[in-house]
């Protein structure tokens, strides 16, 4: 028999335990005192991009800021691609304060590539908002029932924990490092969400396979045995993951780079956690049982 | 379930034939992301004795439908969302300026007496156009149904020498003398309007007044280029994507491997046909969906496979640990893409606009998946294993 790593040890597995909630602790204070950067999609604004075929210099970049102050005195202007691509922030202006604006603004951006004029008014993204939510709750319930079915209610229950975990783990990375939330961070969460199950129900399957094949036998060992046989399954699905959509992070723009680094976030973090969450919980578990 | 293979082979083969034949005909539809145009969120504004019911909000989307046919756009889209909003789609637009104010207007066109009372208002009219008068100045020629006609002959047979007030969401537009009685239910509308001016007047009267009016709240205008420029690099990256998996495959799996990719080549054929037969609007996240489904599509034959392989350890026959490796594998290949699709009807169920095609193509990458990885890879390998060369070569088989 092949030696087995020994990831659930009672030791080795609380430390991690502690140092997961501890993560989450902080992001979770940085989640209440700082917010997330929401993307415009959430918050009422006005945003002019410009794609530009030869960067901007600073004297460019100040004029550019001078003019969205004289509309907005919190204004910003940001700058991406070594200067070749840039955006505008204001508040939320009316089609007549655009019209007025924006030819400003081309006196000083004269060429460029393209061009994309977003203002949202603050209803909707109340309501983007509201409906993020309700659709994470909704789908920690559906999972939760499906679960219990197909296993057991504890496995349900870790997993749900685990879910929770993957879920409040990216978000304190997004409150820490403040990078940008737009919708299609939604959907990138609910894609990690899923790759998580996904991983956690693969190892969750042997530990039901073993538990049947070796009823008698300690239940942290059967589980630390099925991570250790799913173990080879587990890289491969990452290598392949990561080996997809890296070309895509490196070659495919700005515009879907969030969402690829959240996915990698979320493999990372959902690999981490059926270990070290959603195990470790079930171990616990049957251990207080006895 | 026993199906003979070749039966199997055959119902493969006839699947691939159709896909590849939807592939070769069918167009893709592309998203506003992708394609440039306007996305305008309009909602709903109460007015004085005015609701805003489903019924209002169904009637203000066919007249902002009826104007946007009369613009030219191909492939709008008008939709409701929540409960006061409508979203407008226009992909390809050249000016959105004109085409916001065109869908925007209310153009409640009404006809008042001197006292202000409302005589007639644009339900009446049956068509409007543009026409010129001597000196070439642009006017508005209205034609009004039976009944508005017969209204509007008695009130200018009764007022000759009084004024009638043409006005348009409030504002006076023309204000002429009646020097005699219109009976013949048609009358021009002048004002000092430019050509174009003139030519936006009549959609709107053809298409008649918003039942309510709207106030935009979101307006996004996307430059074609921009979506066009991402969705090449997003193309070349998922090309890249997909050779990348395919050689991992292949190193690790040997033969097994190779057998995976020709599934997952007919995986990416199937998902492609299936998208353009759904007519789903590809966007650039969906993109994303579909070079990510790539490389979790290849997951159940690494479940598979590494199953194999520790069955191949005590059993000793590939065809004995293919037939316990499929079969111990399925069980958590099927748990674990249930939950998946599940979640992904949430997403769909709840999302909007980019969200939704996301959700689309990520549950239809892992059915699709699901298919063409165990059941055609499994296919293959019973067609293929039992050929004498891998009788002692376990080797090539990678076990």
């Amino acid at each position: 028999m092949k030696k087995e790593i020994n990831f659930l040890g009672k030791r080795v597995r609380r430390v991690f335990m502690i140092l997961s909630l501890l993560f989450v602790i902080i992001g979770m204070y940085f989640f209440f005192t700082k917010g997330l950067n929401y993307s415009i999609d959430f918050q009422s604004g006005s945003v002019i991009y410009y794609k530009l075929s030869s960067p901007l210099n600073s004297n460019q970049i100040a004029n550019l800021r001078d003019i969205a102050r004289s509309f907005y005195s919190k204004s910003t202007i940001q700058t991406g691609s070594n200067g070749k691509e840039v955006w505008i922030r204001t508040k939320f202006l009316e089609e007549n304060e655009l019209k007025r604006l924006t030819p400003e603004v081309e006196k000083v951006i004269v060429k460029y590539e393209g061009r994309e004029i977003t203002t949202i008014e603050p209803t909707i993204s109340r309501e983007l908002r509201e409906k993020a939510i309700l659709a994470a709750v909704l789908a920690i319930i559906v999972m939760l029932v499906y679960i219990t079915v197909r296993f057991r209610f504890d496995f349900a229950i870790s997993a749900i924990i685990n879910e929770a975990f993957v879920l409040l783990a990216t978000i304190s990375i997004f409150a820490i490092s403040q990078w940008e939330v737009s919708p299609s961070f939604i959907a990138a969460i609910l894609t990690l969400l899923g790759y998580a199950i996904n991983d956690n129900i693969i190892v969750f399957d042997r530990i039901r396979e073993n538990s049947k094949k070796y009823p008698k036998e300690d239940f942290t060992i059967i589980a630390n045995r099925s991570i250790n046989q799913t173990l080879a399954r587990t890289l491969y699905t990452v290598i392949t993951t990561l080996l997809a959509i890296t070309p895509l992070l490196i070659w495919g723009g700005v515009v879907l780079r969030p969402f690829i680094l959240a996915i990698y976030l979320g493999i990372i973090i959902g690999t981490y956690s059926t270990i070290y969450i959603a195990s470790a919980i079930l171990c616990e578990w049957r251990e207080l049982q006895k | 379930m026993n199906i003979r293979p070749e039966i199997k082979t055959a119902f493969i083969v006839i699947i691939l034939g159709i896909a590849i034949w939807i592939l070769l005909t069918f167009p893709f539809r592309y998203g506003l992301d992708i394609r440039g145009g306007i996305r305008v969120t309009l909602q709903c504004q109460k007015t004085e004795g005015v609701e805003i019911t489903d019924d209002a909000v169904r009637r203000t989307i066919e007249v902002i439908r009826n104007r946007i046919d009369q613009l030219g756009v191909t492939e709008p889209s008008i939709y409701k969302e929540g409960s006061d909003k409508i979203v407008v789609e226009l992909p390809g637009i050249k000016d959105p300026e004109r085409a916001l104010e065109i869908i925007g207007q209310t153009a409640l066109l009404e006809f008042k007496d001197e006292t202000g009372k409302t005589i007639l208002t644009g339900s009446a009219l049956k068509n409007a156009k543009v026409e010129f008068d001597q000196v070439g100045q642009p006017m508005v020629r209205v034609e009004m149904n039976p009944e508005g006609a017969k209204i509007f002959a008695d009130f200018t047979s009764k007022n000759v020498g009084k004024q009638v007030f043409i006005v348009l969401d409030g504002k006076v537009i023309s204000n002429p003398v009646i020097k005699e009685p219109i009976t013949e239910g048609t009358g021009v509308i002048t004002g000092r309007f430019t050509i174009d001016e003139a030519q936006k007047l009549a959609i709107l009267l053809r298409a008649g007044a918003l039942p309510v009016p709207v106030k935009v709240i979101e307006n996004r205008t996307i430059d074609p280029t921009l979506g066009k420029d991402t969705m090449e690099s997003a193309y070349r990256a998922g090309v890249i994507g997909a050779i990348l998996v395919v050689l991992f495959m292949i190193l690790v799996f040997r033969f097994l491997g190779l057998v995976a990719d020709i599934a997952l080549l007919i995986y990416v054929v199937l998902d492609l046909a299936a998208l353009k037969l759904l007519n789903a609007t590809l966007t650039l996240p969906g993109v994303a969906g579909i070079i990510l489904s790539i490389g979790m599509a290849v997951d159940a034959n690494c479940l598979i496979f590494a199953r194999m392989k520790e069955e191949y350890a005590q059993r000793k026959t590939p065809m004995a640990s293919l037939d316990a490796g499929f079969r111990n594998a399925l069980r958590a290949i099927i748990d674990s893409n249930v939950t998946t699709i599940l979640a992904a009807l949430i997403l769909f169920y709840f999302g909007t606009g980019p969200i939704r095609g996301f959700a689309v193509t990520l549950s239809l990458g892992v059915a699709l998946s699901m298919f063409t990885q165990i059941t055609i890879t499994r296919t293959l390998l019973e067609n293929l294993l039992s050929l004498p060369v891998f009788k002692k070569a376990t080797k090539l088989l990678g076990l």
